[in-house]
């Protein structure tokens, strides 16, 4: 048998998946709306100053492998803008097309960053940027880097930095990782030595800073100055004894938002992660399962705390799984496989949770959001407006977008949405997953509307 | 082919690596503000990942496009309003 099936997303995720499908038999389409193949984490060198670093990681030569395998022709900058039940919908050079399911869904996550003032000063950026402009080009994102928020992703990249040259100023950490995190690392050796690796490059050149967060980004056109306060063990800021760091660029994370949009276009539900502050894509996190038989779901969209490994390792499972459904036989190596897969991404999902007892968002750090800071990037709203619009009575996240415009700009929301629930929550005395969340809307992209028309006007 | 691409911005000549992004190119020559936000104030390269639009430029001559995932290519315009 040879069936199709259409995988969305070629991060690590994706790309086992992709590879699993062909040593399973089926034939996988892999579409990707970048430039190449990885993702953000499996991001590939790509001019001479970033292959220069060749720090080719284990994962590296993982994913190098997986894309040998995995790949006949993936469709790249390819726009995966909207889904039914007849399939995904995909932009691509100017024509659209329908790929129609059994489908496996990798999206992945974007960037929790809570705002605080001067957030959107030139210099400032997500840990994901900085990280891509060094893995990618060699190009550190300033000379002078403050790197903060929250997570063992801070690490990594103050590791990436000082790799193409930058100087980390600090490594600022609202948290203060629990004992439970050391207990999961030793379940998974591999996570293990990859923290240890990064403590000790950090060791005695970075001071990292734990329960302190900043407040405030002063610059004028870029950011010159970061202001550190002290948080208590709720996350919230201590008064007095600010710190005033110099630098030319400021590096922001405070977790992932999973990338659900597409998913619940195509008809899938979405569950809170009380630890993380998210919506998470319903489906089982090891075996990509959802409700709709013909519809797996992997990787950050599903458990924003699992990372590469178990993206890659329950993209595989899925795309096994996937095909026993449809009646494949698997060859016994191929079994094996399965299997190895199967106990892999049940590691990976023990250590996770370990991660979210280790790391919690904390509803508390949105009070850094001050009613000045912009919180809508895209139409420059800022917080008081939607705490005011919520303290009128307007308590569901999609009337305070139509009041106030937060969430109406080019990318729909995707960056203010996790802050406007917080926002609205906190002003109404509710829980973030009381308050609505901005609906996804197709196209998920802007799209140039000679071609939506073109295609009939479907939307 | 040669590595090295030259692109216009803002009127200036700036050299570019042949397949980098063009916010890395800006990023790399100390270019920080790729545009100004609906009131005014000076914004550049934030998500770094396609996501959130705020850093676009225009680029030969069309407007919003995000400089973090457009490849340099030669003779190419970008303007900033920096």
């Amino acid at each position: 048998m040879s069936v199709d099936v259409t995988i969305v997303g070629g991060g690590p995720g994706g790309l086992a998946a992709a590879a699993a499908a062909l040593d399973a038999g089926l034939r996988p389409t892999l579409v990707d709306e970048n430039h190449t193949l990885g993702g953000q984490y499996l991001r590939e060198p790509v001019t001479p100053a970033a292959r220069s670093l060749g720090a080719a990681s284990g994962l590296a030569r993982e994913v190098s492998e997986l894309k040998r395998r995995a790949i006949g022709s993936p469709q790249l900058e390819a726009v995966a803008f909207d889904a039914g039940r007849d399939g995904i919908r995909v932009a691509r050079r100017g024509a659209i097309s329908t790929l129609p399911p059994p489908a496996i869904l990798a999206p992945g996550a974007t960037e929790r960053v809570v705002p605080m003032p001067g957030w959107t000063l030139p210099g400032v950026v997500s840990c994901g940027a900085a990280q891509a402009l060094a893995k990618a080009f060699g190009v550190p994102v300033g000379a002078s880097v403050v790197v903060a928020g929250s997570g063992p992703f801070l690490l990594a990249v103050a590791c990436q930095l000082m790799e193409v040259g930058a100087r980390v100023v600090a490594v600022v950490e609202a948290g203060r990782p629990a004992p439970g995190l050391a207990t999961g690392l030793i379940r998974d050796t591999g996570r293990l030595r990859e923290a240890v690796s990064y403590l000790s490059r950090l060791a005695g050149r970075v001071p990292i800073m734990t329960r302190h967060a900043i407040v405030e980004l002063r610059g004028g056109e870029s950011v010159q100055n970061a202001v550190i306060a002290r948080l208590d063990g709720d996350g919230r800021v201590r008064h007095g004894g600010h710190i005033r760091l110099r630098c030319d660029a400021v590096c922001l994370s405070d977790g992932f938002l999973p990338a659900t949009e597409l998913g619940e276009l195509a008809g899938l539900g979405v569950r809170w992660d009380p630890h993380t502050h998210t919506w998470n894509l319903a489906a089982d996190p090891l075996f990509g399962n959802t409700k709709i038989p013909n519809l797996h779901a992997v990787g950050a969209a599903v458990e924003p705390l699992g990372g590469a490994q178990l993206a890659a390792a329950s993209g595989a499972l899925a795309a096994y799984t996937l095909a026993k459904r449809l009646g494949a036989q698997l060859e016994p190596r191929a079994e094996a496989r399965r299997a190895a897969a199967e106990r892999d991404a049940r590691r990976r999902l023990r250590f996770a949770g370990a991660l979210r007892r280790a790391y919690r968002t904390r509803a508390e750090w949105y009070q850094r959001t001050l009613d000045d800071t912009i919180v809508c990037r895209c139409e420059d709203v800022r917080a008081g407006e939607i705490r005011e619009a919520a303290r009128d009575g307007i308590g569901d996240v999609n009337l305070v977008k139509r009041w106030t415009r937060a969430g109406m700009g080019l990318c729909q929301g995707r960056t203010c949405g996790a802050t406007m629930c917080e926002l609205v929550a906190d002003a109404t005395s509710r829980h973030p997953d009381e308050v609505g969340r901005l609906r996804p809307r197709p196209p998920l992209r802007p799209l140039p509307a000679a071609l939506l028309a073109a295609d009939g006007g479907s939307l | 082919m040669p590595d090295s691409v030259v692109l216009q911005v803002d009127g200036a000549s700036v050299e570019a690596v042949r397949g980098e992004s063009v916010a890395a190119a800006l990023m790399r020559t100390g270019s920080r503000v790729f545009h100004r936000s609906r009131t005014g104030e000076p914004r550049g390269l934030f998500c770094g990942i396609g996501s959130c639009y705020d850093c676009h430029a225009t680029i030969d001559g069309r407007p919003h496009v995000r400089t973090c995932v457009t490849l340099v290519r030669d003779g190419m315009t970008v303007e900033t309003k920096s």
